[in-house]
């Protein structure tokens, strides 16, 4: 956390070059045909669809540094989603309001988290897997296991703020990282966090409000995947209670690829972004290639391993 | 800290005596129906839209009939093992009869056979379990049921084109309709297959898919969507453009029939979602009164909705929806 | 008694471009006990891991009863009579005494543990070693020092021939030592060759024969004990003449001045009860205790880690007990944590943030000042003479001397004016100990208060204005430091219950 830009999130950028770079050759169309892969449009749709994820992950990040880990964002989302959809097409509630309630609902939950790990002292693994299934069964309750059309009840080509629809989520997730990066290394407070995930009884010692600084991560990642919900039924336009199914884990391995450790003390949010964007790619890029649809679990998978073994063998050579 | 944890345990109590607050205001309706016939109906899970019709229609049925009960329970989301534990469940309650949508038909044959000979009569809807003991099927035959979005595709597109399919892994029904469409599109030799895509479940996936292939493939002829994911939002086809590309796709639940009328799809294949429950509750009851059914598979057929008679459709569509509330 | 029992021959071992033996070459004596020593860093350790067989030389061998040995492991070392003490606890806490001892190779038959075997086997080691507790004891349940014995018992538990201890004392209060160096005279009547590892010179001339001196990867001498004084041994170690000490130049506390801490009274049971205290400016009162006598976690209850169940605490003009480290540190505290691995360091975070992190914190700044920092952090090295490549250094490449100013640095950059130190030197070389006791010195002749809890005996009569004696929680006595003496302070430190008045 020297920089802003520090070498370890350049070697994520590199990955995520070399990623591009080999889809851009092995996707190369015959003869005068545009680039399938190469071209802005999918640029856009990589970023729209990555951000689900990105926004979620900058809080992930943020937990896995303070030396905790969340399980719960992917049912966070989902509810958020719900919440969102059934104020604003089923009670009528405007866009605003439901927005503003979904999210306080997200908060609600990451100040639950909070309470379980601070003052009942619960480990997040734990506390953030209660949470998981309380925010996810809430989804279904609320639902009854319904969809809910939220894109019936948003006006055609709506553009908010002169915004184009599919630019919010990208653009959500830059600000959000941006501001989030800022936060970490340039504010006290983010050094506070790399501190107790560091060593926790140093920064008690130390004077860091360690308390102060957990429940301000569990509940900036729970308010994030809200967020991130809030933007998945806007861009998406739906809500529903099994949507993000399993996205924590997707999320959680963005983070440590982009260079998080899961015993703490380690990481960057800029990093979890770029993770994102690297699965995001994949997902993209791969049903791309004839057949390959069936193989991208497994892709996914030894993508995972590879990083994160390179990683640990370049931190093991330089040290 | 105790206070905390005091909170929790109160908490916690206070939920338990809320569910069984529930469960006892349940049995006691039971009871107090007197002779009121129990029907369990479970659906793959609850999580899909198209079966929140078929709950409208057997408590509907239910309405019509007037001495049935429906219990409506299923796994949240499309858990084989969760909805065979529901399904026991039943057995034990001992439930007057079970009318079920099997995730995997041979997972559960075991179960339904239990359950016929414990007495309880079992009807198989939407998703079959040919191989067990149950008294009838009643719904489309999925191979068939591809088979007809095969031939609509052919139709349209005069037999020419590139073809590309959504679908998710795992799921038999999808599987079978799958295998119907290719039965048909391979048999044309100027339509070609040229991927079919895994969304896993996830509608936002499915979206994701749709937008990359038609990035990947941009002289596609049409998609076919084996199972309803596409057409859940309005948001889905956007990068679709319409004048190039058709859209074929399984399920008429709105809002798809307004993307007709938009001119995003061009074809809808619908089950009787609301036949599916009141059908099998009918089914359950005649059953009961003695009546077997008269051939154990009952084809419901399917609708094919398009452009030319959507209205018709949606017309229709209200009524049904209305005869909920008699 | 002239045959060797252990021969290093020019042995070598390097990690990455760093030598840490280069060319090593002395005999240890069958019989003898033969001491190691030299500042952090000088090889000792990777020496001790080569004997041991967890690491292998790079070059040159090393021969046990004058034949060249090669160890595959830890294992294959112990099987043949060589035992170690790690100075690491590498207990597990989970576990009970006797299967710490037993860990690794226990008594087994058909694949069956015979734990009844154990048992009373620990119970006899436990019982030479004058430690009172069961072998069913969990080991993560002992003091520190008791788990040092356990590893000095497992070490015995095999019948070796030769016995290498890291630093087994530090930890241990000089009782304790009596019993452990009873323990390893009656080793060395039964023909066991002890090699040992310490930075407490006293130990060594009471315990070893022989004094093998290394600096820098180097063999410096091996010196006979009858031929050798310590001052001899530390210019050795260290290369050069230590500065004569600087003969308290300031005058001490003023009589008159307004005491800076004052504790009446306080408080946390079974801690410690009615603890009443205070320093006054310039002074540097020692805090002596046995280990469990409550000495630690009064410093961290003044400190704000703990609410205490009753007294007060006056720090300056502030009469309310502090509610936490940072609540304290805003008071003008400090608190210099004993265990500086667990408590002190960020090892993922580099020297800068290390030093200033406290400061900042206290402040409550809201913004991380990177240019500023950095340079301040460049002046904080350069005046506690911290030895390190430069601020963007992770700690894990600092000696334990210097990692241990780099903690010290960290809280002096507060000024406080009440500095709560809690063994500042445990596990550093003579020369870094040396630099810290003139670093307290400096603070206390600047008006600082010093409240410095230590086991360390001479360190404490060294340093010590007042020496305030800790028992069981209770505070026993105080006695002026130009009065103190060893035979006072232990007595007041182990005086059966009620015997002090």
């Amino acid at each position: 956390m020297k920089r802003l830009w520090q070498t370890r999130e350049l070697s994520t950028v590199l990955i995520l070059a070399l990623e591009v770079l080999f889809f851009a050759w092995y996707l190369a169309p015959e003869g005068g045909r545009s680039h399938p892969f190469l071209n802005g449009p999918n640029a856009l749709l990589i970023l729209k669809y990555s951000s689900i994820y990105g926004i979620a992950a900058i809080g992930a990040a943020m937990v896995i540094i303070s030396g905790g880990v969340d399980l719960a964002p992917g049912a966070v989302i989902a509810l958020a989603s719900v919440v969102l959809g059934g104020l604003f097409v089923e009670s009528g509630w405007s866009l605003g309001a439901s927005v503003s309630a979904a999210i306080l609902v997200g908060l609600s939950c990451g100040v639950l988290t909070a309470v379980l790990v601070v003052l009942v002292g619960l480990p997040p693994f734990i506390a953030t897997l209660g949470v998981m299934g309380i925010a996810r069964g809430s989804a279904f309750i609320l639902t009854e296991g319904r969809f809910i059309d939220v894109s019936g009840s948003l006006p055609r080509g709506w553009q908010p703020f002169g915004v184009p629809i599919d630019w919010i989520a990208p653009g959500a997730m830059i600000g959000l990282a941006i501001v989030f990066q800022i936060l970490m290394v340039r504010f006290q407070w983010g050094r506070g966090i790399y501190a107790v995930g560091g060593n926790e009884t140093a920064a008690r010692f130390s004077g860091v409000g360690v308390g102060a600084v957990k429940t301000s991560v569990y509940v900036i990642a729970a308010l994030l995947a809200a967020v991130s919900g809030v933007v998945l039924a806007i861009v998406q336009g739906q809500g529903k209670a099994d949507l993000a199914m399993g996205y924590e884990l997707d999320i959680i391995a963005s983070a440590v690829v982009g260079g998080a450790s899961l015993s703490g003390g380690r990481g960057s949010v800029i990093g979890a972004v770029l993770g994102t964007l690297i699965f995001g790619v994949l997902r993209n890029a791969l049903p791309q290639i004839p057949g390959a649809t069936f193989y991208d679990r497994l892709i996914v998978g030894l993508v995972v391993i590879v990083i994160v073994v390179m990683d640990q063998l370049l931190v093991r050579r330089g040290r | 800290m105790r206070m905390v944890r005091g909170a929790l345990v109160g908490l916690v109590l206070v939920g338990l005596v809320a569910c069984g607050g529930g469960q006892r205001a349940t049995s006691e309706s039971g009871a107090g129906g007197g002779t009121k016939l129990r029907f369990a109906v479970i659906p793959k899970s609850l999580d899909l839209p198209v079966f929140n019709y078929a709950k409208v229609g057997a408590e509907r049925a239910a309405a019509e009939l007037g001495n049935v009960e429906v219990i409506w329970r299923g796994p949240e989301v499309a858990d084989q093992l969760r909805q065979k534990e529901i399904l026991e469940s039943f057995i034990t309650q001992r439930v007057d009869g079970i009318a079920i949508s099997c995730l995997n038909g041979d997972f559960l044959t075991d179960t339904i056979n239990r359950a016929v000979d414990a007495g309880i009569p079992v009807v198989t809807w939407d998703a079959d379990a040919p191989k067990s003991k149950r008294a009838a099927y009643w719904g489309v035959d999925d191979v068939a049921a591809g088979r007809i979005m095969g031939e609509e595709a052919v139709k349209m597109l005069n037999g020419k084109g590139k073809i590309a399919i959504i679908t998710s892994l795992g799921a038999v029904n999808l599987q079978r309709r799958l295998q119907g469409v290719r039965e048909v599109i391979d048999k044309q030799p100027g339509m070609t297959v040229v991927e079919t895509y895994d969304i896993k479940e996830d509608s936002v996936r499915a979206s994701e898919i749709i937008a990359s292939g038609t990035n990947r493939y941009p002289d596609l002829a049409a998609w076919i969507s084996v199972g309803g994911w596409p057409v859940f939002t309005r948001n889905a086809l956007d990068a679709v453009d319409p004048s190039k590309t058709k859209f074929i796709c399984f399920d008429t639940i709105p809002p798809a029939p307004e993307l007709i009328r938009a001119g995003k799809v061009q074809i809808l294949i619908g089950q009787k979602y609301f036949g599916w429950g009141s059908e099998s509750v009918k089914l359950l009851a005649n059953i009961k009164a003695g009546k077997m059914p008269p051939s154990s598979i009952i084809d419901s057929g399917v609708d094919i909705v398009t452009a030319a008679n959507v209205d018709e459709y949606l017309e229709r569509w209200k009524k049904m929806e209305k005869g909920e509330q008699p | 008694m002239s045959s060797a029992a252990v021969s290093f021959r020019d042995v070598r071992k390097s990690f990455g471009g760093v030598r840490a033996l280069d060319g090593v070459s002395f005999d240890v004596a069958a019989g003898d006990a033969h001491a190691l020593v030299g500042e952090n860093g000088a090889g000792k350790s990777t020496l001790l891991k080569i004997l041991s067989g967890s690491l292998r030389p790079d070059n040159g061998e090393l021969a046990i009863d004058g034949r060249p040995a090669s160890f595959a492991g830890p294992r294959d070392a112990l099987t043949q009579g060589i035992g170690i003490v790690h100075q690491e606890m590498l207990a597990f806490p989970d576990l009970s005494v006797s299967a710490n001892i037993f860990a690794g190779r226990e008594l087994t038959r058909w694949g069956m543990l015979r734990e009844r075997e154990m048992r009373d086997r620990t119970r006899a080691l436990l019982e030479r070693l004058h430690v009172p507790f069961s072998p069913d004891t969990l080991a993560g349940a002992l003091p520190a020092a008791y788990r040092q014995l356990v590893q000095v018992a497992r070490a015995l538990a095999f019948d070796c021939r030769v016995l290498a201890l890291d630093e087994p004392t530090t930890s241990l209060t000089d009782a304790e030592v009596d019993d452990l160096f009873a323990v390893l005279n009656d080793l060395r009547q039964r023909g066991v060759t002890l090699i040992y590892v310490s930075h407490r010179l006293p130990e060594l001339f009471e315990l070893c024969e022989r004094i093998t001196v290394l600096r820098d990867g180097h063999h410096v001498g091996t010196f006979d004990r009858a031929a050798t004084r310590s001052d001899q041994i530390v210019r050795a170690m260290v290369g050069r003449d230590l500065p004569p000490r600087v003969a308290d130049s300031s005058a001490g506390p003023r009589a008159s001045d307004q005491p800076l801490l004052e504790i009446a009274g306080l408080t946390r049971r079974p801690a410690f009860e009615q603890v009443s205290l205070s320093v006054r400016p310039g002074e540097i009162v020692c805090l002596f205790g046995l280990v469990g006598s409550g000495r630690s976690e009064l410093l961290e209850t003044l400190f704000g880690l703990y609410t205490p169940e009753a007294g007060s605490v006056r720090v300056l003009d502030r009469t309310s007990v502090p509610a936490s480290p940072r609540d304290a540190a805003r008071a003008g505290m400090a608190l210099v944590p004993e265990d500086r691995q667990n408590q002190g360091l960020f090892f993922n975070l580099d020297l800068r943030h290390n030093l200033v992190l406290s400061r900042e914190m206290a402040r409550g700044s809201l913004c991380v000042r990177d240019r500023l920092e950095r340079s301040e952090a460049q002046e904080m090295l350069r005046t506690w003479n911290v030895k390190a490549p430069g601020v963007e250094a992770y700690p894990d490449s600092l000696s334990g001397g210097n990692q241990q100013k780099v903690v010290l640095a960290r809280w002096l950059a507060l000024g406080p004016r009440v500095l709560l130190m809690d063994e500042p030197t445990k596990g550093v070389d003579v020369g870094a100990k040396f630099e810290i006791h003139s670093i307290i010195r400096r603070q206390a002749a600047a008006g600082s208060a010093c409240l410095i809890a230590s086991s360390d005996l001479p360190e404490v009569l060294e340093l010590a204005h007042r020496v305030v004696v800790m028992r069981e929680g209770r505070i026993r006595g105080e006695i002026a430091g130009e009065h103190a003496d060893e035979e006072r302070v232990m007595r007041l430190a182990t005086a059966e219950p009620g015997a002090a008045a």
